[in-house]
């Protein structure tokens, strides 16, 4: 009885908060302090230990990995409560995780840089967070700064989202002021965790981690029931069992537990292999107990944009191939599978839940495991509808069938939500249009604040849209999607010939009135990037058999060394020999030598 | 057995804008103890000097050296080897020093072949490259020497150069048809780093001209000397029958030759190396170690001979190679066999060699050997 009253009593002193906040409105700093003084660990184990664990992520100032830590809080009321601070990630890519995380908790701290304010992911993450019906304490950061305005972002909080003027909690995370007020209202306004210690065992997996000895470790909030060490879980969405080998929390270091309670927030490991028997937002119940029904919001995780990836040395197909099961490990929504390519071989096509990821997947792939791969320009996945009534999915151009079995394509279209100051909604409108967008509201925030929403097709921003958003709008605008389905579009396959050569890789499926815009610049763009070589090189854009765009690559006519005698010959060698390094990242395609950036480089076009 | 000796002299009077070999522009009382350096160094090398066919003084600008310490170099020359068995002894020389006392000079001194560094007989090319001599120089020069008739006569000439038209290398053109010397090295600009010529393209005072005119100039300079009577024998050399450059040859086909001087490079005792680049330098490792240098080289015989033997008309002998290396060329080079048949690259009596378009694109053909 006293042990079920403890843990009540427990249960009652525990706060599960996230925080959330667009980016570089000082989230990690937040967090910084809230470690601090929580005295949670020394300021020099801080330093270490931070939030962000991976290289990749302290270079790009975002959070890619979800961890979670526990706190310890010695309130003003005298009583020491249990702080879970779930972390999330901030960008595009990455909603559904940060709703998982979200899901996981009673409350969040909503960040705002007092300065910046209210910008599209505050407002994407600010609704999940009201959808999973949590606490918000609203926080306004950076008061420090000479041009913050806290009354007018107040202001804005008040009559966008409803949230009370005197709600709203001023501090500097840098100077470290009013961080203790977070702490009291923490306390005071977020609920603790309800769920009942005795019932049915649900766990929420919110995020996963690979350990080389442990396996993969799921991060799991205990929403009802407990969950012992050594107990025989049941994963329900992959219908899997395993038994418990290991429980614990992160305090920031990881901590052995033998229980976790309904209200606790911690990780699991049971020697766990496959990395896809782990999905974001699955219910973990027991075996021999299972929970009626899984916790809500569990959604399978599909990709938007596909790439194939390719090894320039055909001789190292195999290496990449076990690289990329390496990075699944630790990566769980990276999905891929063999693929062929008449020009570039054998290689893999692989799904990515954005740009971001995508380029993330990238530096890795060359940074830490070393393979020097072509990556073709990413695409999305298309429906295309046949004559004969059959419906067909494809996500590589190449792949497209012949036109006159097509009936008509589909392709994804996103609801895009951009906020920019009121002097470059042209601008923004304009970018739009050009996107094939379909306007569909605009609304004024505030008198120099807009919120403009337009459907978009995927295809047309998974490239450079945000640059482009963010240097007509001199990086003010800021930018939010979600996907709404798919669309019919008048879509066409290009194909790009090198040398009378239709190189697949470099198919493209574009809206018809674009196409021969997108020929010519490609072709031009080619022509900047294909080295010169011993003869002439056409380079065409054709639909179908119909050519719609053509230049011209001139055979070299003269590269000779004219004096060489004694002395020349040391330098005459290191030249040659720096020319060859220099080809290393080719790829002979057919007659022609290809260089590694030409695939990817069919998206880069600048406008004329 | 070494046959060809290279000798560096690396003072001038002015600098050329596009020139990149090592040299300085002191007072001539400097160049005494830079002398007595280099016969300290011949002599170190006294016993490998038996053999020896061909001798070269090139720089910077010998006639540049004042003409005492021209004769202690040669004096002392004298002591260490036979000049009686060497076939060939070429100076090179500014046209403006051109004068009796040189001639009679170098007649003395067993010089064979005097090279002039023509560069262009036309005064706005001769501009651009920073060389203070005119026509008349050239003029005056070719025709003390021709008068003398004691030596073969070698013009540089270069084309491709900033503001030269094709009418410029048909008048350079013109001016070897009417003097008729034995040989002619006829370059392409090169923009070496650290040239004046490199700094104002970088600074985009100048631009060289387009690979197409470029090219024509390649091409009529070859069809030019060919119609002369010139034999085209080396990617930018060319010579009347008889007359080609025998210690260049060496370097060509892969035989050891000793460099002695600032900055010389030698292929000698299975290895290449090179001496200091610097004056002083070079006069300091002499004093301590008698020698000159520096630090070793890359060396690849296999890859070199390909290399240097595909720059000549005929090329490489395939059997020559085989029995040197004891493996078949393309064996050796597999990507080299793709070039075969094609416009560049022929085989024919057991000869591998680059057609005339071969060699304006050889660097091309060449990538294959790395």
């Amino acid at each position: 009885m006293d042990k079920q009253d403890n843990h009540k009593n427990r249960q009652r002193r525990i706060r599960n908060f996230s925080i959330i906040a667009h980016i570089d409105h000082g989230k990690s700093t937040l967090a910084d302090r809230i470690l601090e003084h929580t005295n949670s660990v020394s300021l020099r184990e801080m330093k270490e230990q931070m939030l962000d664990s991976m290289d990749l992520e302290r270079e790009r100032g975002i959070t890619i990995k979800l961890n979670s830590v526990e706190l310890n809080y010695s309130a003003e009321d005298d009583n020491d409560y249990i702080f879970h601070l779930i972390d999330t990630p901030g960008h595009v890519d990455f909603t559904y995780e940060v709703s998982r995380s979200l899901a996981a908790c009673e409350g969040a701290l909503l960040v705002v840089d007092a300065a910046q304010g209210i910008e599209a992911q505050t407002l994407a993450n600010l609704y999940l967070a009201l959808d999973n019906e949590l606490e918000i304490i609203p926080v306004i950061n950076k008061i420090d700064l000479p041009n913050a305005d806290p009354d007018g972002v107040a202001k804005d909080l008040e009559d966008m989202i409803g949230i009370p003027k005197e709600d709203v909690i001023l501090i500097s995370a840098k100077e470290g002021i009013g961080i203790k007020n977070v702490l009291e209202a923490i306390v005071k306004r977020i609920p603790s965790p309800s769920g009942e210690a005795d019932d049915a065992l649900r766990a929420l997996i919110f995020d996963s981690f690979y350990d080389p000895y442990r396996g993969v470790i799921p991060l799991i909030r205990v929403v009802d029931g407990t969950i012992n060490n050594g107990d025989k879980i049941y994963l329900m969405a992959t219908d899997t069992t395993y038994e418990v080998n290991g429980l614990g929390i992160n305090a920031p270091k990881q901590k052995m537990k033998d229980t976790l309670y309904a209200g606790d927030v911690g990780w699991l490991s049971a020697t766990i292999k496959d990395i896809r028997n782990i999905r974001i937002g699955d219910t973990i119940t027991h075996r021999k107990r299972k929970a009626k029904k899984p916790l809500p919001g569990y959604r399978k995780l599909t990709p938007m944009v596909y790439s194939g990836i390719f090894p320039i040395d055909p001789d190292d197909y195999v290496d990449l191939k076990d690289a990329l099961e390496k990075m699944r490990l630790s990566d769980a929504s990276l999905i891929y599978e063999p693929e062929t390519s008449q020009a570039l071989g054998f290689g893999f096509r692989i799904g990515f839940l954005g740009m971001l990821h995508m380029e993330i997947f990238q530096e890795r792939i060359d940074r830490e495991f070393n393979q020097n791969v072509i990556a073709t320009a990413p695409s999305v996945n298309y429906r295309i509808h046949l004559k004969n009534g059959d419906i067909t999915e494809i996500d590589n151009p190449s792949l497209m069938p012949d036109r006159q079995d097509i009936a008509y394509i589909e392709e994804p279209f996103v609801k895009a939500i951009i906020i920019t100051p009121a002097d470059f909604v042209g601008n923004v409108m304009e970018l739009c249009q050009d996107k094939r967008g379909d306007f569909k509201d605009m609304q004024y925030l505030s008198d120099i604040r807009v919120e403009i929403t337009y459907d978009l097709p995927l295809s047309e921003i998974i490239f450079d849209f945000f640059d482009k958003l963010k240097s007509g709008t001199k990086g003010y605008a800021s930018f939010d999607y979600e996907i709404i389905g798919y669309q019919t579009s008048d879509l066409i396959k290009v194909d790009i010939l090198v040398n009378k050569d239709p190189i697949d890789a470099l198919a493209m499926i574009v809206h018809r009135d674009f196409a021969y815009e997108r020929g010519n610049r490609i072709c031009r763009k080619l022509k900047e990037i294909i080295p010169r070589q011993l003869f002439q090189i056409p380079i065409q854009a054709a639909i179908g058999s119909k050519v719609i765009a053509r230049t011209n690559i001139k055979a070299l006519r003269k590269d000779v060394l004219s004096k060489c005698y004694g002395g020349d010959i040391s330098r005459k060698k290191k030249l040659l020999s720096k020319q060859k390094e220099g080809k290393k990242r080719m790829k002979q395609v057919g007659s022609v030598e290809i260089p590694q950036e030409a695939f990817m480089s069919i998206l880069s076009l600048e406008d004329e | 057995m070494i046959e060809a000796l290279y000798i560096h002299i690396p003072f001038c009077e002015h600098i050329c804008h596009y020139c990149d070999f090592p040299k300085l522009v002191i007072e001539k009382d400097k160049q005494d103890a830079y002398v007595e350096a280099m016969i300290t160094e011949l002599l170190s090398y006294k016993d490998d000097l038996q053999s020896l066919k061909t001798l070269y003084v090139g720089g910077g600008t010998p006639s540049w050296l004042k003409k005492d310490l021209w004769k202690r170099l040669i004096a002392s020359m004298e002591t260490m080897f036979d000049f009686n068995q060497i076939k060939e002894f070429t100076v090179e020389a500014n046209p403006i020093h051109i004068d009796r006392e040189w001639i009679t000079l170098w007649k003395n001194s067993h010089v064979t072949r005097i090279s002039l560094g023509v560069q262009s007989t036309q005064e706005n090319t001769l501009q651009m490259l920073g060389r203070r001599h005119r026509k008349e120089d050239i003029r005056r020069a070719v025709d003390l020497l021709s008068a003398e008739n004691a030596f073969d006569l070698n013009l540089d000439f270069i084309h491709g150069v900033f503001g030269q038209t094709l009418e410029d290398v048909r008048a350079d053109l013109d001016y070897v048809s009417k003097v008729k010397p034995s040989h002619i090295s006829y370059y392409g600009l090169i923009l070496e780093e650290g040239t004046i010529l490199d700094y104002k393209v970088k600074q985009g005072l100048i631009r060289m001209p387009d690979e197409d005119l470029a090219v024509s100039m390649i091409e009529t300079v070859n069809q030019s000397l060919r119609r002369m009577g010139y034999r085209h024998y080396e990617i930018s050399n060319y010579a009347l029958h008889g007359k080609e450059s025998l210690h260049n040859i060496a370097y060509w086909r892969m035989k050891p030759y000793l460099g002695v001087g600032t900055g010389a490079s030698s292929q000698a005792f299975g290895k290449r190396f090179k001496n200091d680049n610097r004056l002083l330098g070079y006069i300091n490792r002499v004093k301590k170690t008698n020698r000159g240098v520096a630090k070793d080289e890359a060396y690849d015989a296999m890859q070199e001979y390909v290399l240097m033997g595909l720059r000549t008309k005929t090329g490489i002998d395939l059997s020559g190679f085989s029995s040197r290396f004891k493996i078949d060329v393309f064996k050796a080079f597999p990507r080299l066999y793709r070039f075969v048949g094609g416009p560049f690259l022929k085989v024919a009596r057991g000869r591998l060699y680059l057609t005339e378009a071969g060699m304006m694109v050889s660097n091309q053909i060449f990538l294959s050997l790395f």
